[in-house]
């Protein structure tokens, strides 16, 4: 079965007279399957938009290629089966809202049957049943409403919505929400480019980074669910000792220049640090073991990511108030922890997975990416 | 095409454009009325009047006299229609409009072909709203033929479409309605004096260059002044004295056309 959408080194660039070309997408490549809603998030001038006119027809790219539905995206019968709802979007003023919809559903090739039946069922669904005046009259979040449905005219297979709750309250917000979920129960794919990473965050399947006119990074939900492995204990308030005997259950790892010290550790951790340092990849200096066991690792240049990678490599913990922050090696670890804790007669209040933002993702990659 | 082209009329009628172009054609026609009535000589023949002059007898003054309103109806309708079409066609490329438009599964050269023979509908209706009524009545009066008058207005149609073939192809280089405004128009102010440049313009320019220049320009352009002569003299005359203005118009406007579409369907928004 072919993708909704498939794109392979697809490229763009603004020409203009005398100047250099101004690259607005670099080789981007995604596959997006049937039934599924996918986001695409990006600063503004990323390309999101550029992305999105190619893949509905309106701008041609200047290399690689993309389908859409199996064909080309400008085909007449791709763009039949494709709604789009773009983010300036502009109706004219004398249109009420079924004529709208009637005009879009003739420019669109929809059966005159077809639209009779379903111009009341959208204008019910997007919350404008009965309203009879002009556009002109509309507020913001009517016009947008509108837009989302004449996007959904002739009954779509696949949907570009940019920036769909833009004007909207947060009761349409949440409509917006709940309809899309349910265009998906209906195996509808939906191509979603918006600023309110919440959105995004809530109805994606899968994530695409947008940073420019690269794709930096593909992800889904399920990975900010499950956060970067940390995890926050919550006790009541323990005595000194409790605290010490914790501690020493969570290797705590500690930098001096560009050295990493840290407690004795078995092969598996220790390796499975000089693999997470070579992915980064960072230089591994020298690897020594002083008589008291611990470890020191010397690398060639330490940076936010290097931390990070040894961070998640050995494991950390740091109490903030009654509550642990750490992060296990492995759930054998994390075991071992609640275990000793247990030992030690403490209360465990609540352990959850520390989850990440769609926006905290977000902000570090493009930080990572700059520097 | 024809959703593109029912779209386009929507619009003329939404904005205005449409009922303005008719009101005035209508005051047109009730005025030309008003002044022409059928009198008669003391001798008793009947004659047909304008206002207070008397033009002769119905078979030698109805062609003069509807000769006369064609030529001007040429020029108001032509202004006029071209001031209510441009702004439909200018609109389909509108930013924010066009994204929901073009997204379309309907063809864009269909669509915009579509607009643009709404526009010439346009004129050809506000023309003939403006001339046919007395066309009509002159004839139930007198018996004299009004189908040399609808001929005339279709050369006139043809005239108007090569100007506004001008129109859409600037609206393609340009976001707003000036250029694809004034170009046809530039072109219409054009069109005498290139059919006359033998009598004005070899005047100031002595170069064989820049007189060719000019005989290429004639040769290129739409021919309005001369397909405008023309329907007065098929109106009064019966005959048509050259084709050379109409079939060069209407040639310049399918290339004009042709270029227009094809450039659309490959432009990149």
């Amino acid at each position: 079965m072919p993708y909704a959408i498939q794109t392979t080194d697809l490229s763009k660039e603004y020409r203009a007279f005398r100047a250099p070309p101004v690259p607005a997408l670099q080789e981007v490549s995604l596959v997006v399957e049937e039934g599924s809603i996918v986001g695409l998030i990006g600063q503004n001038g990323a390309g999101k938009t550029t992305l999105v006119k190619i893949l509905v027809g309106l701008a041609n790219s200047t290399g690689g290629r993309a389908t859409v539905l199996g064909a080309a995206p400008s085909h007449p019968l791709t763009r039949q089966s494709v709604g789009y709802l773009p983010e300036q979007m502009r109706i004219h003023g004398y249109f009420n809202a079924e004529e709208f919809l009637c005009s879009m559903g003739r420019l669109n090739e929809v059966g005159a049957d077809k639209l009779r039946r379903q111009v009341p069922e959208l204008l019910d669904m997007v919350g404008l049943s009965g309203v009879s005046k002009c556009v002109r009259d509309y507020s913001k979040g009517m016009q947008q409403r509108l837009g989302l449905a004449q996007a959904l005219l002739g009954d779509p297979r696949l949907l570009f919505l940019d920036e769909p709750t833009d004007g909207l309250d947060p009761g349409g917000r949440k409509d917006v929400r709940d309809l899309l979920l349910a265009l998906r129960k209906n195996r509808k794919t939906i191509f979603l480019n918006s600023h309110l990473l919440s959105e995004v965050e809530a109805v994606c399947d899968q994530i695409f980074l947008l940073h420019k006119g690269r794709i930096v990074r593909a992800s889904t939900p399920a990975e900010f669910a499950r956060g970067r492995g940390e995890y926050l204990l919550r006790v009541p308030a323990l005595d000194s000792s409790a605290v010490l005997a914790i501690e020493e259950l969570l290797s705590v790892p500690t930098w001096k220049g560009k050295t990493l010290l840290f407690p004795p550790c078995d092969e598996v951790h220790l390796n499975r640090l000089i693999d997470a340092l070579r992915r980064v990849p960072a230089t591994i200096t020298a690897l020594a073991q002083d008589p008291a066991g611990d470890w020191q690792v010397s690398v060639g240049e330490v940076n936010d990511t290097v931390r990070e990678a040894a961070a998640n490599a050995l494991g950390q913990g740091r109490w903030e108030g009654n509550a642990l922050r750490f992060r296990p090696r492995d759930v054998a670890h994390l075991n071992a922890v609640i275990d000793r804790l247990r030992e030690l007669s403490v209360n465990i209040e609540a352990i959850e997975p520390v989850k990440v933002s769609l926006e905290q993702f977000f902000l570090e990659t493009l930080e990572r990416k700059d520097a | 095409m024809l959703a593109g082209y029912l779209d386009a009329l929507r619009e003329a009628r939404g904005r205005r454009l449409l009922p303005v172009l008719l009101g005035c054609a209508l005051v047109f026609a009730l005025f030309s009325n008003g002044i022409v009535h059928l009198g008669s000589t003391p001798s008793g023949d009947r004659t047909i009047v304008l206002g207070t002059r008397a033009l002769g007898s119905p078979e030698e003054g109805v062609p003069e006299l509807l000769a006369a309103v064609i030529g001007e109806a040429g020029w108001i309708w032509l202004l006029l229609s071209i001031l209510c079409a441009v702004p439909i066609l200018a609109s389909t490329l509108e930013r924010g409009w066009l994204e929901l438009v073009l997204s379309k599964a309907t063809p864009r050269w269909e669509m915009f072909l579509g607009r643009y023979l709404a526009g010439v509908t346009l004129y050809a209706i506000a023309s003939a709203v403006s001339v046919l009524p007395l066309a009509f009545r002159l004839w139930w009066q007198t018996g004299v033929n009004f189908f040399p008058v609808v001929a005339a207005l279709f050369f006139q149609v043809v005239s108007f479409a090569a100007l506004l073939s001008v129109a859409s192809l600037v609206c393609l280089a340009q976001q707003n309605i000036v250029f694809p405004m004034l170009s046809p128009l530039v072109v219409w102010l054009a069109s005498p004096l290139l059919a006359a440049r033998r009598d004005s313009y070899y005047q100031f320019v002595s170069s064989y260059g820049g007189r060719y220049l000019l005989d290429v320009a004639y040769i290129i352009l739409p021919k309005c002044a001369e397909i405008n002569a023309l329907s007065a003299a098929w109106i009064r005359d019966g005959e048509l004295y050259s084709w050379w203005p109409l079939w060069s118009s209407a040639a310049f406007t399918g290339l004009l056309l042709a270029a227009t579409l094809y450039l659309l369907e490959r432009k990149s928004f």
